[in-house]
């Protein structure tokens, strides 16, 4: 009997029923591309608490990062880049972040490391920028400082060098990582830096 | 000689589809628009395989399936449809189908199913 | 009849993921990409859907459904790019509804099938029907006949052309209600609530549309507050009581810049409340607040005019809340903001995310006639406390 079924997309898990209760899994990448649909201008958005990684031309990009954080990590030589869009400094010990884990700073970084070394890349190889991490509001407290701060504990703790970054400060900002491997950062005045 | 292909499929746009992806390699030799037709097609035509929708109405291709075997148990028939639930391919497979495709499909994965049930 | 509001959310993430299914098959079919924007369920009375929906023009396709879930659901396009779809399928123009009800029929056997695994139950689905609809004539029947229905609606966005879709699922209440109900795990709290057994999440199903004809009344009141402090007539344009991942209100806000004012409550529910003006629409309010010109559009003195009516709109808001539910709902001092619309609201969904991955958002869009100046105000209350606060009306 052959089940020939179409839909091996990239990102479909493939998990029928989930046992356990009400949870329905999402540790999965947004998007994994680099597969024949991809194409040379793609765009691939990584929303709040998400992260995509792609072997191919794709820009990845995110936005809204006030106090959020954004991870970018890219292998140069094997040509794998990926984005993580961070909202809390500490997922360990959480029950959610088994199954959000890129909803927070350490579980997010580790699952974007995972999901690159899964698409070749070399971990021992990559390089970070990172952006946002700013005190919006008076009314949150500071979140952000915070989450740029785990940010660095946990690239250090594996070896990931930071080679550029745009954090801090009190304004909001949406990024954009570009095939040739820049950061660019543009604030609300529309006024855009590569880092 | 090709292999003697019935359609069976509610929708004019499906059964288009399937008749222009077959068409080269087997023949076409009838397309029923619902569970009903592709019975009474089976038998007057005794196609060689069957491509069988499941959501038909008046009788939908599950029970299309388990009738056209009782009568003729060596029929070969792959399912063609949208519906991807795991409980409708054990029904499907209960029923005595070889194959089970879901839609949208490439040609490649009809040609494989094909390949593998035949 | 409780709901476990996570329950509600692993029904959110099973709507999700078959759109992000339907997208694909969608995808596949066109030839286009199709991202899905947001999913979530929304609690509304037909009155409010009937004027979400009013002056829209659809194309859809519909299958009812039986077995694991009973109802119907429908996928939509805006009937202006039915030539455009066409277009796009092979053979689509000389078959026209044909290919458009098959399109429909895959795409929603793609969203189904995700239910029918978790649920471990086939669904099955009537044999699809196209038609053409005005406005929320478009949705499952039941939609508008309803108090407070739970509709799951997903907005799936085609990236490089303007060919949108859109899912609407209606679950039959009764069965829908069991299935939430049935698939709750036993939640365990930290500190524990021991009240009759009720978990600290549940929600009274009915006490739903409650909440939703508060909000509404809440938005209503905060319209009237801009037209006293302004002078400008002032309606509302859309109120509806959504449940959707938090994560996915800031790609709703947007990234164009905004100004306006976030306020923090405490009390039951506490939680945040964003007001959020589009900059030219905070420009035109503000001036037509101030007696003189100013020199900067939103200087000074335009923050401090959006300040006080942030103020006098979020009390209209929410008093109406604290006098049903029989609480005590205050709020802090306003906290200008003037930032890319999407940074404006993150770093509250960041906190509440701290305790919740889903969360009821009223989102409400509030019109000014003469200058066309437009707002949304964004209540994210705290499921927790919106659920005791609720337990407690149903209980009176």
């Amino acid at each position: 009997m052959t089940r020939s079924l179409s839909d091996d997309r990239p990102d479909d898990s493939a998990k029928p029923a989930e046992s356990d209760g009400d949870a329905v899994d999402d540790a999965d990448p947004a998007a994994v591309t680099g597969g024949p649909g991809a194409d040379d201008r793609g765009r691939i958005k990584v929303g709040v608490g998400e992260l995509a990684v792609t072997t191919d031309e794709s820009t990845l990009t995110t936005s809204g990062l006030g106090s959020c954080v954004a991870v970018a990590l890219v292998d140069e030589r094997a040509g794998v880049r990926g984005l993580l869009h961070a909202m809390l400094p500490a997922g360990e010990g959480r029950t959610t972040a088994a199954s959000r884990p890129a909803k927070y700073v350490d579980t997010g970084i580790d699952s974007l490391i995972g999901a690159l070394d899964d698409a070749g890349a070399d971990p021992r190889r990559l390089e970070a920028r990172v952006a946002g991490g700013a005190e919006m509001l008076d009314l949150t407290d500071a979140v952000g400082p915070r989450n740029v701060e785990r940010v660095g504990e946990v690239l250090d703790r594996a070896g990931v060098p930071i080679v550029a970054s745009d954090v801090g400060d009190t304004v909001g900002r949406t990024v954009r990582f570009d095939p040739d491997g820049r950061l660019v950062v543009r604030a609300a005045d529309g006024f855009e830096r590569a880092i | 000689m090709a292999t003697r292909v019935l359609i069976a499929d509610d929708s004019e746009f499906m059964r288009n589809l399937l008749r222009e992806i077959l068409e080269g390699e087997f023949e076409i030799v009838g397309e029923a628009e619902n569970g009903v037709e592709a019975v009474n097609m089976y038998e007057e035509h005794g196609p060689d395989l069957v491509m069988m929708d499941i959501v038909m109405p008046i009788r939908d291709g599950i029970e299309a399936t388990t009738e056209i075997l009782e009568e003729n148990p060596d029929a070969t028939v792959i399912m063609c449809t949208s519906v991807g639930q795991e409980e409708k391919m054990k029904a499907a497979i209960k029923a005595g189908a070889e194959g089970y495709i879901t839609k949208p499909f490439q040609k490649p994965n009809v040609l494989d199913a094909i390949g593998s049930a035949v | 009849m409780r709901v476990d509001v996570r329950a509600l959310g692993a029904c959110n993430r099973l709507a999700e993921r078959g759109a992000k299914q339907a997208a694909g098959a969608l995808s596949d079919l066109t030839g286009t990409d199709l991202a899905v924007e947001v999913t979530g369920a929304s609690v509304a009375s037909g009155e409010d859907l009937a004027e979400s929906f009013a002056g829209r023009e659809s194309i859809g396709v519909s299958v009812g459904l039986r077995g694991g879930l009973d109802g119907e659901a429908v996928l939509a396009f805006d009937a202006v790019n039915a030539d455009a779809l066409l277009s796009l399928l092979p053979g689509g123009q000389s078959m026209g509804r044909s290919a458009v009800t098959e399109v429909g029929n895959i795409a929603l056997g793609g969203f189904l099938d995700g239910w029918a695994n978790y649920l471990g139950k086939a669904i099955d689905m009537s044999p699809p029907r196209y038609f053409e609809a005005d406005g929320a004539a478009v949705l499952p029947d039941g939609a508008l006949a309803g108090d407070g229905v739970f509709l799951f609606e997903s907005r799936l966005d085609a990236t490089t052309t303007d060919l949108d879709f859109s899912i609407y699922m209606l679950p039959d209440s009764g069965p829908f209600r069991d299935l939430i109900v049935g698939k709750t795990a036993p939640a365990v709290t930290a500190g524990g609530e021991a009240d009759g057994g009720t978990t600290s999440t549940a929600v009274p199903y009915e006490s739903l549309s409650t909440f939703s004809s508060l909000a509404k009344r809440g938005s209503a009141n905060a319209a009237d507050n801009i037209a006293m402090m302004t002078g400008l007539e002032t309606s509302v344009d859309v109120s509806r009581l959504r449940f959707v991942p938090l994560a996915d209100v800031p790609a709703e806000v947007g990234t164009e810049p905004h100004a306006g004012t976030v306020f923090e409550l405490q009390g039951e529910p506490s939680g945040y409340l964003a007001i959020l003006f589009e900059e030219s629409s905070a420009a035109a309010v503000a001036d037509a607040m101030l007696p003189m010109e100013t020199d900067e559009p939103l200087g000074d003195m335009a923050e401090n005019a959006l300040c006080e009516l942030g103020n006098v709109m979020t009390s209209g808001f929410i008093d109406g809340w604290a006098n049903v539910l029989g609480t005590t709902i205050t709020h802090s001092p306003p906290e200008f903001v003037h930032d890319i619309g999407a940074s404006t609201i993150s770093p509250l969904v960041a906190k509440l995310s701290e305790r919740q991955d889903y969360g009821f958002v009223i989102d409400t869009a509030i019109q000014t006639e003469g200058i066309q100046a437009r707002c949304d105000v964004y209540a994210l209350p705290d499921e927790r406390e919106l659920a005791r606060a609720l337990d407690r009306l149903s209980e009176s």
